[in-house]
C-alpha cells in the first residue's frame, strides 16, 4: 500500500487515526498501531509479512538474551548482525550475486529470482540500531514486543524511511502524547509530502522513465540532459515527499521523528550533501560503521579509507547492481578530494561551489538511474558530445504540465524558501495559518484529482 | 484557558473536522448524491468488481481490491474529467494518448498506447529495410497467390493518418524533429507497385486531392481519430474504382453538415464533450441505402449487408475501425460484403468464406505489421 493511494489516504489512514484516538491510552494504542502495520506490510507483501513477524521475534529474543547474558553480549550481538545481515543479503542480493558469477565469473550456478520483500533495506538497518545500541547499552532492553514490533513495523517509515534508530523513539513507544498541536501539524506536514509526490514527482517521473527507456541511439545530449534534470528532481521529490508524509503520519500518532531531508540541492559541497540528504542513512552509517571502523581518529589516510568503506556501502545498500556501488563510490571520491583541500577552494566562491555540486549530484544520479553501468556511461557520454541528432525535440518530451512540475520543483528546491526569510511580511503571511489552511486545502485537493486521474485506464477501442 | 489557547484548540479541531470530515464525508455524499452526477465510463473497458477473497486468490486480493477500490472511489469520473479539462483548456494539451493540435485538432499519440506508430510515421523516423520491404511484399504475394488459386482478386487498401493529412495542424514542437514527411507507408507502397501485381489503393492520394480543392471540407474529425463520412466517402470511392465500380464523386452528392462535440481522442482524455469545441461531420442522402440490407451492423463486430441490385461480387474485407465509416457506401454496392474486424479474423475464413474479392484494409499507422502477418489460410 502506497502512501499516495486512495486506499491509504481514504479507507486506512482515517480508520487507525480514529481508531487511536477511542482507544486513547498507549498501551493499547500501540498493540492497534502494531496490527495495523502489519496488515499494511501484508497488503503489499501477503508473504513477506511472516518474515517480519519472524524478524521482530528473533531480535526481540536477541535483545532479551544479549541483556540476560551480558559477558555473551559480543556474541549474541555477532549472530544477530549475521541474522538480519543474511536476511538481507539473501533477499536483496543473492539473484544478482548468481548473475554475477554466471556472466562475470564464468561461475555455473543455477540462477533464480528472488521477489524483494518491500523495505527490507529500511526495517533491517533499523533493527540493527536496536541490537547494537542495545549492546553498547544505551537504553534498557525493550522487553515489550508489541512495542518493540511496533518500532520495527511501524508503518509511517517501514517502507522508504527515515530509518529511526531506537534511541530516537524509546521513550515515546510508552509516554508519547498526541497534543491536537502535533497532529494538526502532522496533517500538514502529510498533505505537503503528499503533493512533493503526486505534483512533482509522478509527473515528472513520468518524463523521466519515458526518455531513459528510449534506445540511447535516439538520445541527443538535450535529451539526455532533460532526463538528468527530471530524474534529479523526480527522486528528490519521490523520497523527501515519502519522508515529509512518514514524519508527518509520525506526528499524527504522537511520535516525533528526525528530519531526514534539508532542501540538498542548495549544497556547496558534496561533503554538505550527505549532511542535508537522505540524513537518516547518513546518520546510521556514521554511527554504526564510520566511527566502530575508527572515523577521523586514525589519522588522515585511514579516514580516507574509511569514507571509501561507507560510501561503498551506502551505494551497495541502495541496491543490487554495479551502478549503485560505482554511484556510491563516486560520491566517496568526491567527499575525499573536498577533505584533501577542494573544500577550501570551494568556499572561496560560493555560486561556484554550488554549480559543482549540483553538476556532481546530478550526474550521478545518471548512474543511479540507469541500469548496466555501461549504459550509464554512454548516455553520459552523450551529454557531452553536441550535434547529435535530436530524435525527440524538447516539446515532444516534456509536457507543458511536466514543465510546470519542473518548474516548480526547481524553485521548491530551495530557493522559494529562501523569499519568506528575506521578506519579512512575506514570512509572517507564510506562517499566518488561515494561508496555511488555504494552502494544504488546495495541495490536497490537487493531489487527489491527479491520483483519481492516474487511475484512468482508457482503451481508444472496447477491451473486451 | 486563555482565550488565545481557546482560539487556537478551536483553529485545529477544525482543521481535523474537515480533513477527516472530508475524506470520510465524501463516499456519504456520493452515496446520496452521485446519481444525479455524471459516471458514464469512457474507458472503454469494464470496470474492476469487488473481488472474491478465497484461498487462491490470498495473495492477488490486495491488488485487486485496490483496482477495485480506485475504479469506484466516489466522483472518480469528475476529479479525471477536471484533470482533462485542465490540461486541455488551460495547458492547452492532451492527458495520456491524446495530442492537442492547432485550432482544436486532436491527434492520436499511437506509440504511448503501443497501437502503432503515427508518430514515427509523421516525423519521418518510421522506415522499412530492404529486408522488411521484401517481406512485406513476400507475406502480400502469398495471400494474393492464395486469392488467384481460388479465383478471387485481392486488393491492399491503405487509410492514410490523420496527421499525414492535418499535418498543418500537428503541434509545433513535432516540427523540429521531423525529417521527412514520407514514411515507410510511402516506402511500401513505391515498393509494391514497382515489384509486384498487387493492386493497392493508397487513399491519401485521394484525399489529398479533394482536400486541395475543398480545403473548408473536414475530411478527418477534429477530436477523434478517424476520418468522417467524408473521408470515408471519399477512400469508399477510391476502393470501388479499383474494383470497377464507379460512384459520383463527393462533391456531386447531397450531404448535410452535421455537427458533433465528441471524439474517442476526447474519450481518451474523459472529456465527453467540451461545449467549446464543435466538430463537423456530413451525412449523406441516401444512405443507408433502401434496396441494402442490413445483416449485421454491429461496429464492433463483423459487419455484412446484401444488394440484390449490386455488383454479383461477394466481398470479404478483413478491417479496422476505419471501415466502419465506409460500410454503408461499400454495402449497397455488392450483392454481400462482409468487413470483419482484426481481432474476430481467423485465417480459414476466406475459405469458408469463399469470396470473390478479398481486401486487406488497415490504417497506415499499422503497415509493420504487413511484414510478419497474413490473413490468408496457411
Amino acid at each position: 500500500m502506497l502512501f499516495s493511494s486512495l486506499i491509504f489516504i481514504t479507507a486506512f489512514l482515517p480508520v487507525v487515526f480514529i481508531g487511536s484516538r477511542i482507544l486513547r491510552k498507549n498501551k493499547y494504542v500501540n498493540v492497534f498501531l502494531l496490527i495495523a502495520s502489519l496488515f499494511f506490510y501484508a497488503w503489499g507483501e501477503p508473504v513477506y509479512v511472516l518474515l517480519m513477524l519472524l524478524s521482530v521475534i528473533v531480535n526481540y529474543f536477541a535483545g532479551i538474551i544479549m541483556d540476560r547474558f551480558r559477558d555473551k553480549s559480543k556474541l549474541i550481538l555477532v549472530l544477530d548482525i549475521i541474522f538480519n545481515l543474511g536476511l538481507l543479503g539473501f533477499f536483496k542480493y543473492f539473484s544478482y550475486a548468481t548473475v554475477v558469477m554466471n556472466v562475470y565469473l564464468h561461475i555455473p550456478v543455477p540462477t533464480f529470482g528472488i521477489p524483494l520483500p518491500i523495505g527490507i533495506s529500511f526495517f533491517t538497518f533499523q533493527i540493527m540500531s536496536y541490537i547494537i545500541d542495545l549492546y553498547r547499552k544505551k537504553f534498557p532492553v525493550q522487553k515489550n514486543i508489541i512495542n518493540l514490533g511496533l518500532y520495527i513495523s511501524f508503518f509511517p517509515q517501514l517502507i522508504a524511511g527515515p530509518i529511526v534508530r531506537y534511541e530516537d523513539v524509546n521513550e515515546q513507544l510508552a509516554n508519547r502524547v498526541v497534543t491536537i498541536e502535533k497532529s494538526t501539524e502532522g496533517i500538514r506536514r502529510f498533505i505537503l509530502g503528499l503533493g512533493k509526490k503526486v505534483i512533482i514527482a509522478n509527473i515528472v517521473a513520468e518524463a523521466a522513465d519515458h526518455i531513459y527507456s528510449l534506445d540511447p541511439s535516439v538520445m541527443s545530449a538535450q535529451t539526455v540532459w532533460t532526463a538528468s534534470i527530471l530524474y534529479t528532481l523526480q527522486i528528490y521529490y519521490d523520497f523527501s515527499g515519502y519522508s515529509d508524509m512518514a514524519i508527518g503520519l509520525g506526528k499524527m500518532f504522537g511520535f516525533d521523528f528526525l528530519e531526514n531531508f534539508n532542501y540538498p540541492y542548495m549544497s556547496k559541497s558534496i561533503t554538505e550533501f550527505w549532511r542535508r540528504w537522505h540524513i537518516s542513512l547518513g546518520t546510521w552509517f556514521r554511527e554504526y560503521l564510520y566511527i566502530p571502523l575508527g572515523g577521523n581518529r586514525k589519522g588522515k589516510v585511514r579516514a580516507y579509507v574509511n569514507l571509501m568503506i561507507v560510501f561503498f556501502l551506502t551505494g551497495f545498500w541502495h541496491g543490487a547492481g554495479f551502478t549503485f556501488i560505482f554511484w556510491g563510490i563516486y560520491h566517496g571520491i568526491f567527499r575525499v578530494i573536498e577533505k584533501l583541500g577542494f573544500s577550501k577552494i570551494l568556499d572561496k566562491c560560493k555560486p561556484l561551489a554550488w554549480i559543482y555540486a549540483f553538476f556532481v549530484v546530478n550526474l550521478g544520479w545518471v548512474f543511479f538511474r540507469v541500469e548496466g553501468l555501461k549504459n550509464a556511461f554512454v548516455i553520459v557520454g552523450k551529454m557531452f558530445t553536441p550535434g547529435l541528432d535530436r530524435y525527440y525535440s524538447f516539446g515532444e518530451l516534456v509536457s507543458h504540465r511536466c514543465l510546470l512540475a519542473m518548474i516548480l520543483g526547481i524553485l521548491g528546491c530551495g530557493l522559494i524558501q529562501i523569499i519568506p526569510e528575506k521578506i519579512p511580511a512575506v514570512k509572517k503571511a507564510v506562517h499566518n495559518p488561515y494561508v496555511q489552511y488555504v494552502w494544504c486545502a488546495f495541495v490536497f485537493l490537487i493531489s487527489l484529482i491527479l491520483l483519481a486521474s492516474n487511475t484512468y485506464n482508457p482503451f481508444i477501442y472496447f477491451r473486451f | 484557558m486563555s482565550n488565545n489557547v481557546k482560539k487556537l484548540d478551536i483553529r485545529l479541531i477544525l482543521v481535523h473536522i474537515s480533513f477527516w470530515g472530508f475524506i470520510l464525508g465524501l463516499p456519504v455524499f456520493y452515496h446520496f448524491f452521485g446519481a444525479a452526477l455524471d459516471s458514464a465510463n469512457y474507458e472503454n473497458r469494464f470496470m474492476n468488481e469487488k473481488p472474491v477473497l478465497s484461498k487462491e486468490t490470498v495473495s492477488s486480493y490486495p491488488t485487486l481490491y485496490e483496482n477495485y477500490y480506485n475504479d469506484n472511489y466516489p466522483f472518480r469520473n469528475k476529479m479525471i474529467m477536471l484533470n482533462g479539462r485542465f490540461s486541455y483548456q488551460v495547458l492547452k494539451e492532451g492527458t495520456g494518448y491524446s495530442i492537442v493540435g492547432k485550432d482544436g485538432w486532436l491527434f492520436y499519440k499511437s506509440e504511448a498506447s503501443a497501437d502503432g506508430i503515427n508518430i514515427s510515421q509523421y516525423k519521418g523516423r518510421a522506415e522499412f529495410s530492404e529486408m522488411e520491404l521484401k517481406f512485406a511484399a513476400k507475406s502480400l504475394m502469398n495471400t494474393k497467390e492464395w486469392c488467384d488459386e481460388h479465383g478471387c482478386e485481392f486488393v491492399l487498401f491503405i487509410a492514410p493518418n490523420k496527421e499525414r493529412v492535418y499535418s498543418e495542424y500537428m503541434p509545433g514542437y513535432y516540427n523540429s524533429s521531423r525529417v521527412s514527411e514520407t514514411c515507410n507507408t510511402d516506402q511500401l507502397v513505391e515498393y509494391l507497385r514497382e515489384n509486384t501485381d498487387i493492386r493497392i489503393v493508397w487513399a491519401y492520394e485521394d484525399l489529398m486531392e479533394y482536400k486541395e480543392d475543398h480545403p473548408d471540407e473536414p475530411l478527418y474529425y477534429h477530436l477523434d481519430t478517424h476520418w468522417n463520412y467524408l473521408g470515408g466517402y471519399i477512400g469508399s470511392r477510391a476502393l470501388l474504382s479499383e474494383l470497377g465500380i464507379d460512384i459520383p464523386p463527393a462533391e456531386e452528392r447531397e450531404k448535410n453538415i452535421r455537427n458533433t462535440t465528441t471524439g474517442d481522442l476526447l474519450m481518451l482524455m474523459n472529456l465527453g464533450s467540451v461545449e467549446s469545441v464543435v466538430d463537423v461531420d456530413y451525412a449523406f442522402q441516401g444512405y443507408p441505402a433502401e434496396n441494402m440490407e442490413i445483416v449485421s451492423d454491429n461496429v464492433n463486430g463483423a459487419l455484412m449487408y446484401r444488394n440484390p441490385d449490386g455488383d454479383p461480387r461477394k466481398v470479404l474485407i478483413y478491417r479496422d475501425s476505419f471501415c466502419n465509416i465506409m460500410r454503408f457506401f461499400l454495402g449497397e454496392q455488392f450483392s454481400e460484403i462482409s468487413m470483419v474486424p482484426h481481432e474476430l479474423w481467423e485465417n480459414d475464413l476466406p475459405e469458408i468464406y469463399q469470396p470473390d474479392v478479398l481486401v486487406y484494409e488497415l490504417t497506415e499507422r499499422f503497415v509493420d505489421d504487413l511484414v510478419t502477418e497474413h490473413i490468408q489460410p496457411y
